[in-house]
């Protein structure tokens, strides 16, 4: 199922309309329905895994406090042991599993969901709510498949106040048509199929700048697939009269490496923030500690592998370099340049230098080895050798 | 965009080349909508 097809808008248009048609008391069941039946259509195995973890996270949660804490802890084992037996799955064989619908669709994304109430449950911060409310957050057809990885609070907020309104309804519609231009024309047509027609006509002896346009290619692929499905899925949420947390914020525009991870893939890093480095940092109180472990978190949610552990030691790596040189400005009381050219010249240059940063680190997530890795390193920076 | 538009131009004006601006995205997405689409590791797990 890919998002630029009939078929996904179809469910779009399909889920909308009939939403606002249904009696008020019934909108969220439906949206349930419609969100069960489309998981059941696209990977059964995945509509399985979603209601178990639904009840499991509900009932083992429900009482919720610190003295809960083992029954938390059972049901946030369990859900971890499922997302890691698929993770290793998966990458052993992505082929077969994607062929015979076996992968959980949007796993990933409702895992941490899960995490996330239970965690908070744990605390004691959620506001009294029912079974059926629970259902519609977890049950969310726009955030299902590639998230926002949304938080609870925020949704119930929006679940007992949304209404019909006009300009929630053409903000929706147009975030929606961005999200298409971004994936449809600017990623697919534009740094997929046009890109690698030029590439493929350079000269194969000059692998260098290959491999440095591939890089690119690859940046802004990603970039512009992922915030164009971000946007469709909050468009659709605005469609619905809900809004999702955003995903991103201009990450390439960002003059340094922490200021980068603020604004990608916003909701999963403010997960790692709050449930893994602010813990880490009051256990350990060692910030390079709390750094790199929130790093492998992020690194191991995408896969797990060797290669995302080093992309995750990179980053980390990156961002402790980062806070080190702000440290050392503080201690020598370095001067800021003043307002001018060469303040303009050092704003690029930083804005330049994060992109490559943040490139090369994808190149070290797109290949298949370790040895591939280090073949890319050298043939991009030591390509005399 | 669109209040952009407005501050700089007449009314109607600003409301005809904001229709024709989503005319043209659409127009866009649709003639790009053949194309293969790209594999999305994050789409599916």
């Amino acid at each position: 199922m890919h998002f630029v097809s009939l078929v996904w808008f179809a469910w779009l248009a399909g889920t909308v309309a009939t939403y606002w048609i249904v009696p008020h008391t019934w909108r969220d069941l439906w949206l349930i329905f419609i969100s069960l039946a489309f998981v059941v259509v696209h990977a059964p195995e995945s509509a399985l895994v979603l209601v178990i973890f639904t009840l499991l996270t509900f009932w083992l949660g429900k009482k919720g406090g610190r003295h809960c804490g083992y029954r938390i802890a059972l049901a946030a084992g369990a859900i971890l042991g499922v997302l890691i037996y698929y993770k290793v799955t998966v990458r052993a064989s992505p082929e077969d599993l994607v062929r015979e619908g076996l992968i959980p669709m949007g796993l990933s994304y409702y895992s941490f969901r899960c995490f996330h109430y239970l965690l908070e449950r744990f605390r004691g911060t959620l506001p009294s709510h029912t079974f059926r409310e629970f259902l519609s957050y977890l049950f969310f057809l726009p955030t299902l498949v590639v998230g926002p990885i949304h938080r609870f609070k925020p949704f119930l907020d929006d679940h007992h106040t949304k209404r019909w309104r006009s300009d929630t309804l053409s903000e929706g519609i147009e975030r929606i048509l961005y999200g298409y231009v971004k994936v449809a024309v600017l990623a697919n047509f534009l740094f997929s199929t046009q890109m690698v027609r030029f590439i493929r006509s350079i000269d194969p002896q000059a692998t260098t700048r290959i491999l440095y346009l591939e890089m690119i290619r690859g940046a802004m692929n990603l970039y512009l697939q992922f915030s164009g499905f971000s946007d469709i899925a909050i468009g659709f949420a605005l469609l619905l009269g809900y809004r999702v947390m955003e995903n991103f914020h201009n990450p390439y525009g960002q003059r340094n490496i922490a200021g980068f991870w603020r604004s990608w893939h916003m909701s999963l890093t403010s997960w790692c923030r709050d449930y893994v480095y602010l813990p880490m940092i009051g256990l350990t109180r060692n910030p390079y500690v709390a750094n790199i472990t929130t790093f492998l978190v992020i690194g191991l949610w995408h896969e797990v592998s060797v290669r995302f552990v080093v992309w995750a030691l990179y980053h980390a790596t990156g961002v402790i370099i980062w806070r080190e040189f702000q440290t050392l400005k503080r201690q020598l009381s370095l001067p800021r340049f003043p307002p001018g050219i060469l303040a303009t010249v050092a704003h690029g240059a930083s804005i330049v230098l994060t992109f490559h940063f943040v490139g090369f680190g994808f190149t070290i997530a797109r290949q298949p080895t370790l040895a591939a890795v280090f073949e890319s390193f050298r043939m991009l920076f030591l390509f005399w050798w | 965009m669109y209040g952009f538009l407005k501050r700089y131009l007449p009314g109607p004006l600003a409301d005809v080349l904001m229709a024709l601006w989503y005319v043209l995205l659409i127009l866009a997405v649709l003639y790009c909508a053949s194309e293969p689409q790209a594999e999305f590791r994050y789409l599916m797990l």
